[in-house]
């Protein structure tokens, strides 16, 4: 094999040339150098696309059949309600075990986790929800797991959804898209907050306005300058909890 | 199937390949938070249709044949325009030092501007090992198509890695 033949094929499946990569090797020279190359670059290229996933992944694709069983459960009578009641029940007891090491210290507080929570992946959800709303059907779908549902003109503000760690478990992380611009909304189904109606510094300049609701607390997330009280009445109003939900 | 032995099977894919299923959604992608949410509906979407897997070695292909469904379906439309790739993925903790994570770091740029047409068969091969006839059949593809387009990948990166060239724009 030449080596122009030799760098070809080293550059379209490296992985399957080792016999041609070792015979080169062998014979000294610039196949030799060709191969080392290709192997070094191989090594980096590895490296660069080996990116980190997230550390509650495996536990939220756990909770996958739990989420599923929610939604085909949905509407079929008492029974299937308190089996899905049952489930839900394990999905928490799960998520809580699970995610003590995805959420900070338990002894930090609300005013630690939301710090972390922000840290963690406050910017790049914010980020990601420029694109466009997610699609309402499936906004809903999520909350329905934490019995709770949003009212359609709040819904219309929703940009992304998605499942994230509280201080008590599981519950929801919205982006909005608000007056003031787009405001982080961490919905805490089992946190209740001593004082309702608190704000919090976080990093990047940003605060959060932190309120009970009927069922749970609400963190806002928005930069100094949003109206984040105004805005907690409104969404406060536009929450609408589901009466059947027995956890 | 009952439900205990559904539940292990389905804990068995997602250990198996969802760190590799995201890793792979992160470059189709670019952005970490939708990548987590394609893998998630993925599983969901294998979740519902479990029972149609007959044959546990062809778990993975089927697994990127839905992920890549549901991307086209959902998730393609919402994909950011790229600014950096930095912002977005996180590096695997290493030992290296500070050359090295340099060198990555370029790369991990270009391969982030790199085109989809070029970007996706090669994160098919490095991240997830497929061969050249499984891409192929993957992405519905010649396999001299394939061939062509991680040759063409690896060209171009290696290329502006040397010349410290700026990304070409897509």
């Amino acid at each position: 094999m030449n080596l122009d033949e030799l760098q070809r094929r080293l550059m379209t499946d490296p992985a399957r040339e080792r016999e041609a990569a070792a015979a080169a090797r062998a014979s000294g020279g610039e196949a030799a150098r060709a191969v080392e190359e290709s192997d070094a670059f191989e090594r980096l290229l590895g490296e660069a696309m080996n990116v980190a996933p997230p550390d509650d992944l495996q536990h939220q694709l756990r909770q996958v059949p739990f989420r599923a069983g929610r939604r085909e459960r949905r509407g079929p009578g008492a029974a299937g309600w308190l089996a899905m009641a049952a489930s839900l029940t394990l999905a928490v007891a799960v998520t809580l075990f699970l995610l003590r090491d995805a959420a900070p210290p338990a002894d930090g507080g609300l005013a630690a986790h939301l710090a972390w929570h922000w840290d963690h992946d406050g910017p790049t959800v914010l980020a990601a929800a420029r694109t466009g709303p997610t699609p309402p059907a499936r906004v809903q779908e999520l909350l329905a797991d934490f019995g709770v549902a949003l009212a359609p003109e709040l819904l219309a503000d929703v940009r992304l959804s998605k499942i994230c760690p509280t201080p008590d478990g599981a519950g929801a992380h919205l982006v909005l898209s608000a007056p003031d611009g787009p405001v982080t909304l961490y919905y805490m189904p089992h946190t209740v907050v001593p004082a309702s109606g608190e704000s919090y510094p976080l990093a990047d300049d940003m605060r959060a306005w932190v309120f009970n609701v009927e069922r749970g607390s609400v963190a806002l997330v928005g930069d100094q300058g949003s109206d984040l009280p105004a805005l907690g009445q409104r969404i406060a109003a536009q929450l609408v909890f589901q009466d059947d939900r027995s956890l | 199937m009952n439900h205990e032995d559904r539940s292990r099977r389905f804990d068995g894919l997602a250990r198996r390949y969802g760190d590799d299923l995201f890793r792979f959604a992160v470059w189709l992608c670019r952005d970490r938070a939708l990548a987590a949410d394609l893998v998630q509906e993925t599983y969901l979407r294998a979740w519902k249709a479990l029972d149609r897997l007959q044959d546990e070695n062809a778990a993975k292909s089927w697994l990127i044949t839905i992920l890549r469904r549901e991307f086209a379906r959902t998730f393609e439309r919402k994909v950011p325009p790229i600014d950096d790739i930095d912002d977005v993925v996180v590096a695997e903790p290493n030992e290296d030092g500070p050359d090295d994570r340099t060198e990555r770091d370029r790369l991990r740029d270009e391969i982030g501007r790199l085109d989809a047409m070029y970007r996706e068969p090669l994160a098919l091969q490095v991240l997830l090992g497929l061969s050249i006839a499984e891409i192929a059949e993957e992405l519905e593809l010649s396999e001299s198509a394939v061939m062509t387009r991680v040759f063409r990948a690896r060209e171009q990166l290696k290329k502006r890695l040397s010349n410290a060239l700026p990304g070409e724009p897509e």
